[in-house]
C-alpha cells in the first residue's frame, strides 16, 4: 500500500468517527432536563415563545428528521444563531478560534524549546543531578492543577518580577504573543516533563544501538553522532507524543483561557455554559473534537514521513 | 471386620499423609503469604503513598477536633492575615482559617475522587470484557464507541455534559461515567484478548464452563490488576477535574471548602494575599503524589516483573 492509499484510508476511517461525534453533540441538547426550548428562553419562556422556538428548532419533528436537518445544516456550515450574542455561531467561533489556535501553537513551540535541550542533557548525563530533577519533576507536574500553576506564575512573574502581563489579549500580533507567553508557559509546565521523559528514553535507546557504535568507530565527532544519528531517530516518539498531546492541550486551553482572561474558544464555551447558550455549547464542543480528529490525522501522516518503517498495511 | 479395619487403617494412614501434605501445603502457603507481606512492607512507594493517604483520611475525619476554627462562617476580625503560628496557612477574605478549610476539604476532594472512579471502572470492565471475550459485533460496537468518545478532549466533553445537566459535583459523576469508561474498556479488552488464548481458559471452555463463569471466575481475576493500578492515578485525575470544574464555576460552590474552589477565591487577591491560592494547591499536589506512589507501589507488588 502506498502512502497516498494509506492517507486515503485514514480519511475514510474518519467518517464513522465524525458521524458518531455529530450524534453525541446532537444528543447533548436533547439531554437538557425538561423542554430545551423553554430552557433556552429562560425568563422569556411564554407559551407562545416556546412553541415558536420549538418549531424553529424543529423540535416538533421526529428525532431522526431533526438529526438529518442538523447534519444538513452542518454541511452548509450553518451552526445556528447564538442566543447570547445574537450573531451566527460560525462567525463567533471563527473569531475565537484565532486566539485558541495561537495559544496551542505558542505552547507547542515553547514546549519544544524547553523539552529538547533538557531531554538531551538528561539522557547524555544519565543519573546526574539534572537527570534526577527532570525525572522526579514529572511526579509533581502530573498532579498540579493547571489553573493553580497559572496563578502561581502570575504571582511570581507578573506581580513580583513585572516580566509579563497579568492577563488579557494584545492589541497587535506582537503584543498578542507577549500576552501568550505566560499561558503557554503554564501549559508547558504540565506538558514538557512528559515529552522530556519520552525523549530521554528514546535517546538512551538509540545510544545503545549498533549503528551508533559504527558511527563512533568511524571516528565521527560526538557532536555529529548525537545531532545526526541519535536525534534523528530518537525524535520520532516525542513528535508523535506531542501530536497526541495537542488534544490534551485543547482541553487544557479551556481552563487556561479562563485564568488569563484570553478571549478564546474555551472561554466562549464557558461563557455560553453560564448563559445557557446551547447552540454555542453544541458547536464549540463539536469544533473541539473535529480539531482533535484532524490533529490526530496530521500526526499519523507526519509519522509515516518520519519513520519510513511504518507499514501502511 | 477386616474389611472394615483395612479401610479404616488405610483411611487413617491416608489421613495422616493428607494431614502431612496439608501441613506442608499450609506452611508453604504461610511462607508465601509472609513473603508477600514482606514484599509489600519493603515497597517504599506503596508504604509512603498509603501512609500519606492514611494520614490525610484520619486528619480529614478528625478535622473538627484538630482545629478550633469554623471552616464556613466568616470572622471579619481576622481577614486576610498572612501565615502565622495561630493561622499556619493564613486567613481568607472572610477571615476564615485556610488550614482549617484545607483539612475539611480532604473530606470533599478525596471523596469526589474515589466516587468518580467507580462508575467508569465498572462500565469499562463490563464493556471491555464483553468486547474482548465475544469479539465480532460486540467488539466492533464497543470499540467504535471508544473511538467516538476519544475524539473529544476529555475536559470539553465533561464540561458540555455538566453544562446540559446543570453545574455541581453530582453531575460531574455522571459526566465522568459517560466519558472515562473508555480507558478501562481498552485496558481490560487488551488484557483479556491475550488471556483468553491461554490453556486454562480453553480448558474451562472445553469442560463446558458458562461464558459468565469463565469471564467472572477465570478472566477477570487474572486481568483486573492493571485497571486497579490505573484507577489510583485516575483518582488523582478526578480530584484535579473537580478542582478545575469548581474553578470554571461548574463544580463546588462557595462557601464549600473544596480545594479548587479555595484556589479560585484566592485569584481575586493574588496581589495582596498569595497564600489564599497557593496553599490549597499544595494539598492537591500532596494528595496526587500520594496516589501516584500508591499506584506505582501496587503495580510493583501485584505485577512483579513488569517494571
Amino acid at each position: 500500500m502506498s502512502r497516498g492509499q494509506y492517507i486515503l484510508r485514514r480519511l475514510v476511517q474518519m467518517i464513522p468517527v465524525l458521524l458518531g461525534v455529530t450524534i453525541i453533540v446532537f444528543t447533548l441538547v436533547h439531554l437538557i432536563p425538561g423542554d430545551p426550548a423553554a430552557a433556552m428562553l429562560g425568563d422569556k419562556a411564554t407559551i407562545d415563545n416556546v412553541a415558536r422556538l420549538r418549531q424553529a428548532m424543529g423540535l416538533d419533528k421526529p428525532l431522526y428528521v431533526q438529526y438529518f436537518y442538523y447534519l444538513r445544516n452542518l454541511f452548509e456550515l450553518n451552526l445556528g444563531t447564538s442566543i447570547l450574542y445574537r450573531i451566527p455561531v460560525a462567525s463567533l467561533i471563527g473569531q475565537r478560534m484565532v486566539v485558541t489556535l495561537s495559544l496551542v501553537a505558542c505552547t507547542a513551540v515553547l514546549t519544544t524549546i524547553i523539552s529538547l535541550p533538557l531531554g538531551i542533557l538528561a539522557a547524555l548525563k544519565k543519573d546526574s543531578l539534572l537527570d534526577n530533577i527532570v525525572r522526579s519533576s514529572l511526579m509533581v507536574t502530573m498532579v498540579m492543577p493547571s489553573f493553580w500553576s497559572g496563578i502561581m506564575l502570575i504571582i511570581i512573574l507578573s506581580i513580583q518580577l513585572h516580566l509579563t502581563p497579568v492577563s488579557g489579549w494584545g492589541t497587535n500580533p506582537l503584543d498578542d504573543i507577549y500576552h501568550l507567553i505566560l499561558p503557554a508557559l503554564t501549559i508547558s509546565l504540565g506538558l514538557a516533563p512528559i515529552l522530556i521523559r519520552s525523549l530521554r528514553t528514546s535517546i538512551l535507546e538509540a545510544l545503545g544501538t549498533d549503528y551508533i557504535k559504527t558511527a563512533r568507530s568511524k571516528g565521527l565527532q560526538e557532536r555529529v553522532v548525537i545531532s545526526v544519528h541519535v536525534l534523528r531517530n530518537a525524535l520520532i516518539p516525542p513528535v508523535t507524543l506531542l501530536g497526541v498531546s495537542i488534544g490534551f492541550l485543547m482541553g487544557g486551553a479551556v481552563i487556561i483561557e479562563r485564568v488569563f482572561a484570553l478571549p478564546g474558544e474555551g472561554a466562549l464555551l464557558i461563557d455560553s455554559v453560564t448563559a445557557r447558550d446551547y447552540p454555542v455549547i453544541q458547536s464549540a464542543t463539536l469544533i473541539f473534537s473535529v480539531l482533535v480528529i484532524l490533529v490526530n490525522l496530521a500526526t499519523d501522516i507526519l509519522y509515516s514521513f518520519l519513520d519510513p518503517r511504518v507499514r501502511f498495511g | 471386620m477386616s474389611r472394615e479395619a483395612s479401610p479404616v487403617s488405610a483411611g487413617s494412614s491416608g489421613t495422616a499423609t493428607t494431614n502431612r501434605l496439608a501441613a506442608t501445603a499450609a506452611t508453604e502457603q504461610e511462607r508465601q503469604r509472609r513473603r508477600r507481606i514482606a514484599s509489600i512492607l519493603r515497597n517504599r512507594n506503596l508504604m509512603l503513598g498509603a501512609g500519606i493517604l492514611l494520614v490525610l483520611v484520619v486528619v480529614g475525619l478528625l478535622a473538627p477536633h484538630l482545629s478550633p476554627y469554623d471552616p464556613i462562617n466568616p470572622d471579619y476580625a481576622t481577614t486576610l492575615l498572612s501565615p502565622s503560628l495561630s493561622h499556619p496557612f493564613g486567613t481568607d477574605n472572610f477571615g476564615r482559617d485556610i488550614f482549617t478549610r484545607v483539612l475539611y476539604g480532604i473530606r470533599i476532594d478525596l471523596r469526589v475522587g474515589v466516587i468518580s472512579v467507580i462508575p467508569p471502572f465498572i462500565i469499562g470492565l463490563l464493556l471491555g470484557s464483553l468486547a474482548a471475550y465475544f469479539g465480532g459485533v460486540a467488539d466492533t460496537i464497543v470499540m467504535r464507541m471508544v473511538d467516538v468518545v476519544q475524539a473529544f478532549p476529555f475536559l470539553v466533553l465533561v464540561i458540555a455534559i455538566v453544562a446540559i445537566l446543570g453545574p455541581g459535583l453530582n453531575n460531574m459523576y455522571i459526566a465522568v461515567a459517560v466519558t472515562a469508561w473508555i480507558v478501562y474498556a481498552r485496558l481490560i479488552r487488551g488484557e483479556i484478548l491475550v488471556e483468553k488464548q491461554k490453556e486454562y481458559v480453553v480448558a474451562a471452555q472445553a469442560m463446558g464452563g458458562t461464558n459468565r463463569r469463565i469471564i467472572w471466575h477465570h478472566l477477570l481475576p487474572n486481568t483486573i490488576v492493571s485497571s486497579v493500578v490505573y484507577s489510583m492515578a485516575d483518582i488523582a485525575l478526578y480530584i484535579l477535574l473537580a478542582a478545575g470544574l469548581s474553578f470554571l464555576g461548574l463544580g463546588a460552590k462557595p462557601p464549600s471548602p473544596e480545594w479548587g474552589e479555595m484556589i479560585t477565591e484566592g485569584q481575586t487577591f493574588i496581589t495582596t494575599a498569595w497564600w489564599m491560592s497557593a496553599l490549597p494547591g499544595l494539598a492537591i499536589i500532596i494528595t496526587g503524589i500520594a496516589l501516584s506512589l500508591l499506584g506505582d507501589g501496587l503495580s510493583d507488588v501485584l505485577r512483579p516483573g513488569t517494571r
